[in-house]
Order: structure tokens, then C-alpha cells, then sequence
């Protein structure tokens, strides 16, 4: 055997290894690089603004809690689905979602258009404990999040990150933090978070009908 | 330029998998030639070679890897 | 010729009492979350207590902690009896064993504080994911550097998947955690919407591919021709298997997301390579289930054979299954559903935790210095109360997510829908009264495993445990790597 051959398959473990980390990488690559130039050319519409201070706490409520193991917050291109919640989601309308909350599992309605269609009332009354308003619910209890105020110097330094990676908020918005958020509670903030979602965000052209509102998800 | 992207990505895939599945056949070749028919029995042993070690029986162990 | 080396079996060891006390932990968190689902007002309105953050701590705990810890445990093993040469770098070796438990409690105490990234699968925070990279590359140098140093001329199969499942593990893990933080406890992905859509659930379908699939073929590959004492019935099916499973895995990602506002393509190419991947999927389980034929016999006598069989079952109808769950007509049923829920638990109580446990029940006697278990009714106990537990379980959540699905799909004659959300809630509670008895069975059953564990250790928890040397065979003329000398 001479040496070069030697040589090759002396390194076979390395070349087990690297052979293995070439397969891999394919498939991802192949399906995640078109979607990254797509989603530079893809820019938010007009009706999708960064969220407000308020809202951005919400929400980060809302992934802090894991909301999002029990609601979708995507609704697909299916007939059920549009007469349920609403016209589907789009790709623009989570531009700013970091992370997305698609979701996986739906033990609760799905969210994606929930905003506006019970009372800000409802909602800390749902929240509080569901079962007050709707009885059969197994949806946990979140009370502990009426106790808790807004800190407005940690959503600022949250802000500023967000805006590092690319989303439009001006110093302005940043310096309007504080008042935005005084004596506000988490509550408050997830309410508003909730109210927000697919408010005024809904693609206008695309039909008629499908975008008339929404039936009931989850009143009894 | 969305369309022209698209297609190029079409293109690009359909490429990737000829190629995927070329080599598929080649290792496949690879796999069933006769001269690895030898070191595969061989690997497939190993297994069983466990127990002998376990029980005491590490000297029957080798003295088989010994034979040629 | 005075054999020196023995085998490095001490890692194995407390990878083994890991797995016992994380499968314990992790089980028992699910089967607490499946009863607040029964009973929401089991949280006490306590924060960490509550569905929503304890959701995580089960998955992460059975899959990372538990399945993690079996599956470094048994690479370690079996790296070194395919290679006959003890593990490189053993205090190295033994780092990884106690980073990947630092790991584990960091991640299952801050997950319920609501410290979160809140992806799915990879819901801890930045600092875990860092020392989780870390330990990650520590565990692929030990194994690497084992194989560098093997006795045997070739490279084992199981040892091909182990490497896989290290090497795509590390890379989806690191891709997939790329974030920035803002403070300790948060940070903000650098994806965002669509991208970070697809970017997830290609860590996510991913993880499932190489830790949950290639890991544990790993461990198939070793154990279920050792327990059946037979070699494998194809090796060269094996090897043309590994290529086909790895290449394929990576593209079905997108069947995550049917119907969403992920492109059409993507969806489309996502469908098409889940279907293919049926063939090596198929492939893997014919191969490990003919490698009993012929010794059948052993199903009667040895529970451990006995779990490996019916895991390969398990495994061969999940990917049957979640091949049928990829065509777009059927996601559009299946998807949000329990049926996923039902899925994920025959993939993972039936093929993940039965090999898992016919793994360790082949291994530790080995490693503890025994002839055989403790009690071999102990373990035709577990076999009994994991495979009825699995049934319940699949069978419930199956039925649940059916009927979901049917009814928010259901229309009158006038066009309006029948149900409201609520009435298929409400349709489905006596499945979940059943999902949560199916996992006390299981879990149950994994309690005895662990007495049984205990008894088996009594050796070596008196430190009585004798090495066990390392069979070092001739060296062939021309083997590479060069054979190393007796001693070491």
C-alpha cells in the first residue's frame, strides 16, 4: 500500500466527519438561503409598525409565559380556518416578531386576529381566571401579572437591542418609553399586546369574504 | 426579480438532487462491491464480542482476533 | 502478553444514573402538565407551576436530559468495545458529564422563572445555550478523538450515527441560537418572522432527526445485534441507510409549516422529501427487526429484546405516520391538533424511551459488574406498564386530535360553522383524563427501572466494580490508524 493511500484512510474519522457535515448542511441550506434574500426584498406595509413600548412588553410577556404552546398565532389558507379567525396570516404581518409565535398546538383558539374582539374587561377577567367567564376553560389562572409593574428602563435597553438588529425605532421612541409605561401593570401590557394583534394589518385586496370578520373563537 | 429567483432556486434544487441522487447509487455501489464483503462481516462481530470480555472470556477473545 | 488498559466505564456509569433521575424528573413534570390540562387549577396560580412554563421542563427534560444523558452514556460505551480501546481523554470525558448536568438543571430551574426564548425545543436562554455549545464540542472531541485511537481498522456503524447526531446537533443547535442578548435573562433572536419560522423548524424537525433518530440508531445498531446475539442483518444496508437518512432528513423541515405564509416551494419540497424519507426510515427498522430472526426465542426470556423489538415497531409506524402527517391534505387535519401530540409520543415513548431502555438494560449489567439485572420480573413489570401507558397515551390523544380536527372543520349546510372552539374542548376532556393515566403507567414503570437500577448498582456503589480489560487484538499488517501499544 503505498503511502498516500495510507495517508487517506488515516484520516478516515475526520473524513467520516466532514463528509457527514456536508449531507447535513444541504437540505437547510438549500430551503433557508432563498428565504433570507426573500425576506430582505419583503418589507413591512404600512399598517405594520414596530410595536409600541407597551405593546413590546406585552409581548414579551406573552413569550415569557409560553403562550404560545397553547395558541397558534397563524392562520392558514384554509376556508375553516378564514370563517373561524379571520383572513390568513401573511408574511409581513410578523416582520417584527422576534421570535415568531406561530405556534405548534392549538389546546386554545388560535390569536393571530384576536385583537379587538372581546373588551380589554374580558380579557384581565379571563386572564385573572378563566373559568369566571368561561367555565369550562382549562386555560391556567395568570393573576400574578395584575401584580407587577412595568420596568421602563428594561424594555429601553430592549429596544435599543431590537433596534441593532434592524428594527426602525427612533431615539424618540426610546425616550417615550417612561411615559408610555408608568404605573402600568403586565397585565395592562399583555392586554395591549393582545388588542393589538391583527389590528388594521389585514392584506385589503385579497377578498372579499374572507376577510369579514371573524366568528366567535373561543365565547361559548 | 422574485420569478427569475424562484426559477433559479427551482433550477438550483432539482441540480442538487440528481446529484444527491448519483451519489446515492454510487454508495450503494459502494456498499454491495465484493472486496468490502470481508471487513463488513468482520465489523458486524463486534457486537457479540462484549459478553466475551465481560464473562471472563477475554483470552478467547483474542485468541480468535489472533487467528488470521 | 499483560493487558494494562481497561475500558473507561466510570462515565458510563453516572450517564446511566443520570438517565434514571432525569427520565424520572422529566416524565413526572409531563404527567403533572397533562393533569393541569384536566384540572387547570393545579397550578395554584404559582408562576412555575403553571402549564405554560413547566410545558418546556418536560420536554427538555426527557428529551435533552433524559435521552441526552442515555445517549452519551452509551456513545461512550460503544465507541470503546467497537473500537476495543479505552476512551481518549477521560477527564475531559468526565467534564461533559457534569457540564451536560449543569446544563440540565440550569436550563429545567430557569425555564419555569419564565427565563425563555420561548422556540420551541429550544427554549433556553443564551447563557445555557452557550455552555450547552461548549459541553456539545467537548462530547464530539472525546468521541472523535476515541475513534482516532481505535484498535479496529474500520469504523463501526453505530458509530456513524453517534457522529452524525454530534455533528448536526452541534450545528443546529449553534444556528438555531444565534441571538442577541439585552440583559441576563433575555434576548432577541436575529431572525424574525418567516425566517426565523423556518429557521426553527429546521433546528426543530432537525433535532427530531438527529438526536431522537440518528442517536438512538446508534444505539440500535449496537445493542440490538448484542442482545439478539446475532450479527446485523445487513451491515451494508446500514451503511447505505446512514447516507440516505441524513441527506433526506435535513429538507423535510417546512412540513412543520403547511398552509402558513411559508412559500408555496418551500412547502411543497418540504412534503415531497418527507415522503422519500419513509424508504430509509423503513430501511433502518426492517434491518434492526430481521436481525432477531431466528432468535425469536429470546422475546420470552429477555425483556430487553423485548423493548428493542417493539421500539423498532414503534419506530417503523411514527415514520409511517409522520410521513402520511406531511401530505398537505392530512396536515391540514392533523396540524394544531393532539394528533401531533399523539404522534410525538409514539415516536418517543414508543421508539425513543423503549430502545432507550432496552439499551440500558442490555448495558448495565456490563457496566456495573453484574451478571445480569436485578430482577428480571422488575423489568417484564416496566415492560408491561411502559407498553399499556404508550397505548392509553397514543391511543387518547390520536382520538382527540381526530375529533379536533373534524370539528373545526365541520360546516353547516348554510356554509357556517357547526362548532365553536370550546365545543371540541369540551369533546375531547375524557381523552385527556386518559392521556394523563397512560403517562402515570409510564412513568411508573420508569420508577421501577430505577429501583431495579439501584439493586443492580449495589456493587458499585461499594466500589467493588472490577475494570474491565480491553481485548486488544493482533495488529493486521498495514492497519491504520497504527495500532497503539498494550499499555496505556
Amino acid at each position: 500500500m503505498s503511502y498516500k493511500q495510507f495517508e487517506a484512510i488515516e484520516k478516515h474519522a475526520g473524513l467520516l466527519g466532514i463528509l457527514t457535515a456536508v449531507m447535513v448542511s444541504i437540505g437547510g441550506l438549500a430551503e433557508i438561503t432563498p428565504l433570507f434574500m426573500e425576506a430582505h426584498a419583503v418589507k413591512a406595509p404600512a399598517t405594520v409598525k414596530p410595536y409600541d413600548p407597551v405593546r413590546l412588553a406585552g409581548r414579551d410577556i406573552y413569550v415569557r409565559e409560553g403562550c404560545y404552546l397553547c395558541h397558534s398565532q397563524m392562520i392558514r389558507a384554509l376556508r375553516a380556518e378564514t370563517q373561524r379567525y379571520g383572513h390568513y396570516s401573511i408574511a409581513e404581518e410578523s416582520v417584527y416578531d422576534r421570535p415568531f409565535q406561530w405556534g405548534s398546538k392549538r389546546t386554545g383558539p388560535d390569536l393571530a386576529r384576536v385583537g379587538g374582539k372581546y373588551s380589554d374587561l374580558w380579557h384581565e377577567l379571563h386572564m385573572t381566571n378563566p373559568r369566571q367567564v368561561v367555565p369550562e376553560s382549562n386555560m391556567p389562572g395568570y393573576p400574578w401579572l395584575t401584580k407587577t409593574k412595568l420596568d421602563a428602563a428594561d424594555i429601553q435597553a430592549r429596544m435599543r437591542g431590537l433596534r441593532k438588529l434592524g428594527d426602525p425605532y427612533t431615539d424618540a421612541d426610546i425616550a417615550s418609553v417612561p411615559g408610555a409605561v408608568k404605573d402600568k401593570t403586565e397585565m395592562q401590557a399583555l392586554i395591549a399586546y393582545l388588542q393589538g394583534l391583527g389590528i388594521k394589518n389585514e392584506p385589503v385586496a385579497a377578498g372579499t369574504g374572507a376577510s369579514a370578520p371573524a366568528s366567535d373563537g373561543g365565547e361559548p | 426579480m422574485s420569478d427569475v429567483w424562484t426559477d433559479f432556486w427551482g433550477h438550483l434544487t432539482g441540480v442538487i438532487i440528481v446529484v444527491i441522487m448519483f451519489t446515492f447509487i454510487c454508495i450503494w455501489a459502494w456498499a454491495w462491491s465484493g472486496r468490502h464483503k470481508k471487513p463488513f462481516d468482520r465489523m458486524a462481530q463486534l457486537p457479540m464480542e462484549d459478553d466475551m470480555d465481560h464473562y471472563g472470556a477475554t483470552q478467547n477473545a483474542r485468541a480468535k482476533d489472533q487467528q488470521p | 502478553m499483560p493487558n494494562t488498559e481497561y475500558y473507561h466505564d466510570r462515565v458510563v456509569r453516572l450517564f446511566l444514573l443520570a438517565a434514571a433521575v432525569w427520565g424520572i424528573i422529566g416524565m413526572s413534570v409531563g404527567v403533572y402538565a397533562a393533569a393541569e390540562l384536566m384540572w387547570p387549577a393545579l397550578n395554584f396560580d404559582i408562576p412555575w407551576l403553571t402549564f405554560s412554563r413547566i410545558r418546556p421542563d418536560h420536554t427538555f427534560g426527557v428529551i435533552f436530559a433524559f435521552g441526552g444523558s442515555a445517549l452519551m452514556g452509551t456513545c461512550y460505551y460503544v465507541v470503546q468495545r467497537t473500537g476495543h480501546t479505552r476512551l481518549a481523554l477521560p477527564n475531559l470525558a468526565l467534564m461533559t458529564f457534569w457540564g451536560w448536568q449543569l446544563v440540565c438543571v440550569l436550563a429545567m430551574t430557569t425555564m419555569p422563572l419564565g427565563i425563555t426564548q420561548s422556540k420551541e425545543y429550544a427554549e433556553p436562554e443564551w447563557f445555557v445555550d452557550i455552555l450547552i455549545a461548549v459541553v456539545w464540542v467537548s462530547f464530539g472531541v472525546v468521541f472523535f478523538a476515541t475513534l482516532a485511537r481505535r484498535r479496529i481498522k474500520h469504523i463501526y456503524v453505530a458509530n456513524w450515527y453517534y457522529g452524525a447526531f454530534i455533528i448536526a446537533v452541534g450545528l443546529l443547535h449553534i444556528v438555531n441560537n444565534i441571538a442577541l442578548p439585552v440583559s441576563l435573562t433575555k434576548s432577541y433572536p436575529v431572525y424574525s418572522g418567516v425566517v426565523d419560522a423556518m429557521v426553527q423548524w429546521w433546528y426543530g424537525h432537525n433535532a427530531v432527526a438527529f438526536f431522537l433518530t440518528a442517536g438512538f440508531l446508534g444505539m440500535m445498531y449496537y445493542f440490538v445485534p448484542r442482545q439478539a446475539q446475532q450479527p446485523l442483518w445487513s451491515y451494508r444496508f446500514s451503511i447505505v441507510n446512514f447516507w440516505a437518512l441524513i441527506s433526506v432528513y435535513m429538507w423535510a423541515g417546512s412540513h412543520h409549516l403547511m398552509y402558513t405564509a411559508l412559500p408555496d416551494w418551500v412547502q411543497s419540497v418540504g412534503m415531497a422529501f418527507s415522503l422519500i424519507l419513509l424508504m430509509p426510515s423503513w430501511g433502518s427498522a426492517a434491518n434492526g427487526l430481521l436481525t432477531f430472526n431466528g432468535s425469536w426465542s429470546k422475546l420470552k426470556t429477555d425483556p430487553a429484546a423485548k423493548f428493542m423489538v417493539l421500539a423498532l415497531v414503534f419506530y417503523a409506524a411514527a415514520t409511517f405516520e409522520g410521513s402520511m402527517m406531511a401530505i398537505k391534505t392530512v396536515n391540514s387535519l392533523s396540524h394544531y391538533t393532539d394528533w401531533t401530540i399523539a404522534h410525538v409520543h409514539s415516536g418517543s415513548i414508543g421508539w425513543v424511551a423503549m430502545i432507550t431502555i432496552g439499551s440500558l438494560y442490555a448495558m448495565a449489567p456490563r457496566a456495573l459488574g453484574q451478571e445480569a439485572m436485578y430482577s428480571r420480573a422488575g423489568m417484564e413489570l416496566h415492560f408491561w406498564l411502559h407498553l399499556s401507558g404508550l397505548l392509553l397515551y397514543v391511543g387518547s390523544m390520536w382520538t382527540a386530535g381526530v375529533t379536533e380536527g373534524l370539528m373545526w372543520r365541520a360546516t353547516n349546510a348554510d356554509g357556517s360553522l357547526t362548532y365553536s372552539f370550546l365545543d371540541s374542548l369540551i369533546a375531547i376532556k375524557p381523552m385527556y383524563l386518559i392521556r394523563w393515566f397512560g403517562g402515570v403507567l409510564v412513568l411508573s414503570g420508569m420508577v421501577v427501572m430505577a429501583w431495579n437500577l439501584w439493586h443492580t448498582a449495589a456493587d458499585a456503589r461499594a466500589r467493588l466494580i472490577k475494570p474491565i480489560p480491553v481485548p486488544i487484538p493482533e495488529p493486521e499488517p498495514h492497519q491504520v490508524p497504527a495500532p497503539l501499544p498494550a499499555a496505556g
